[in-house]
């Protein structure tokens, strides 16, 4: 393995600090000075902001077993492309499509969504909402997600470099300060506006947008939906946390998640539902899971099924099928 | 980049962020104007719930808190948090317990811990007596 010493790259972390600090101070004078869109409230902030240097205390254990785990991968890697452009720009891309991956799992599995949940809970959207991240990361075993591409023969200090650029990238993203850019930019590249809609709890707008840098993988996969005029997001949780106490911030579904698995009369598949399914799954169909959420709305606004982010009706669909193919 | 200055950046920066934060906050946070806003912000949550279930809207002094007694199904609660509101439908696991305070106040505690224990102040006796019988009755106790 190259040595450590022998990989020089800058430290992304260290030098993102005073980019966040400087963009903060830029946005907040921006809407002050009426010049920019966007609105900032002191107790969400400053929640935010907190939650990201708790974040950053967390991190550091997490960074030792990442950095440990990746280490031994490495050991075993099976390609060898040092460390160049080109292996740069490979690993920077194939490290987006692994978050484009994870980010669809912590939207979707319980277990995670417990601890992205605190990214998602503010419902003000401006630069210190991206900092507002958990504290429970090393729960979740996404470091094992990384293992790929230390075994492909990625460094693990390029990997950090590269993740290190990716979270940079989207710190920028959560802004209003800006519209829509240019279309090709919109449509290759992750942009505030389709980080809008990411964070949005407008029904059509759920579960959708999850890349990080790069925006083609939700149009590959079918995950992504255009931010529209006349359905303006609405920021925050579907239902929304009444708290800016930042335990119950970082932990409040951990502790839901054990108060619903500790639950008398369940079988062992219901608690393992309640640990695993998506977020809103429950045994007596009490809560709403997002498709629940997305069909209750098209049974509400039949006009709007079908369209991007939303299900076609029920009875609809049964009649299309029932339909002959013409010869 | 030397720790302590990558510490000094970070506590400098929140103090900094902090104070221009405060002188720019509107003092007291969201308001409810109008018994109408209560209702919007309830049906927005919960499309599901026929506006014609609606019945009385009680709102506390304050109007950062308002009650949305319907007639079929539990007790819409719109909450003020900063200058955004929280929105639930109290049913019969939602509350842990419904206590008179005083005069004209209330005392709530949830189960739901993303919802912080709520001491409530109504304009009149009527008003309180009328949400906690609401919400007792919701709950089950
Ligand atoms: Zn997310
Ligand atoms: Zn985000």
């Amino acid at each position: 393995m190259d040595s450590l010493a022998n990989i020089q790259l800058p430290n992304t972390g260290q030098l993102a600090i005073p980019l966040y600090v400087v963009g903060i101070l830029i946005e907040l004078g921006l809407i002050w000075l009426g010049k920019a869109k966007g609105q900032y409230e002191h107790k969400d902030a400053m929640t935010s902001l907190l939650m990201g240097v708790g974040n950053v205390a967390t991190g550091i254990i997490y960074a030792v077993v990442l950095i440990a785990m990746m280490t031994w991968a490495y050991n075993y890697r099976i390609f060898d492309p040092g460390v160049n452009w080109w292996s740069i720009l490979l690993c920077f891309v194939l490290d987006d499509f692994r978050r484009y991956v994870y980010h669809a799992g912590l939207h979707r599995i319980r277990w995670w969504w417990a601890d992205h949940v605190n990214h998602h809970s503010s419902q003000h959207y401006n630069l210190t909402t991206a900092l507002r991240q958990p504290w429970t990361t090393i729960f979740t075993g996404s470091f094992l997600l990384y293992l790929p591409l230390a075994w492909l023969g990625f460094h693990p200090l390029l990997i950090l470099f590269v993740g290190g650029i990716n979270l940079a990238y989207q710190f920028l993203l959560h802004t209003e300060t800006v519209g829509k850019l240019w279309k090709p930019i919109e449509y290759v590249m992750n942009t505030p506006s389709h980080h809008r809609v990411h964070h949005s709890s407008n029904p059509r707008y759920l579960d959708a947008n999850y890349g990080c840098v790069f925006i083609i993988w939700d149009r590959i996969f079918g995950t992504f939906v255009e931010e529209r005029e006349e359905d303006m997001p609405k920021y925050g949780l579907v239902q929304n946390i009444g708290t800016f106490n930042l335990f119950y911030v970082a932990f409040h579904e951990w502790i839901s998640i054990f108060k619903d698995v500790i639950r008398p009369g369940l079988t062992m598949r219901e608690r393992l539902m309640y640990m695993f399914a998506p977020p809103g799954w429950s045994h007596d169909g009490s809560r709403k899971t997002s498709e629940e959420l997305k069909a209750q709305y098209v049974r509400l606004h039949p006009d709007q099924a079908g369209m991007e982010g939303l299900p076609e009706l029920p009875g609809k669909n049964a009649a299309r099928g029932m339909v002959q193919p013409a010869e | 980049m030397n720790p302590l200055v990558l510490g000094g950046l970070i506590v400098g920066g929140l103090i900094l962020i902090d104070v221009l934060l405060r002188l720019a906050s509107k003092r007291g946070g969201g308001r409810l104007e109008n018994d109408k806003e209560a209702i919007d912000r309830f049906i927005q949550e919960f499309p599901e719930i026929d506006s014609s279930d609606i019945g009385r809207v009680v709102t506390t002094q304050d109007r950062r808190h308002a009650f949305i007694v319907n007639r079929s199904d539990g007790v819409g609660f719109v909450r003020a948090l900063g200058d955004r509101f929280v929105v639930r439908l109290l049913g019969s696991k939602d509350l842990a317990s419904v206590d008179d305070d005083g005069e004209t106040g209330l005392k709530l505690r949830f189960h739901d811990v993303t919802l912080r224990p709520a001491r409530l102040l109504f304009s009149s006796a009527d008003d309180r007596d009328f949400v906690a019988a609401s919400l007792r009755q919701s709950a089950g106790i």
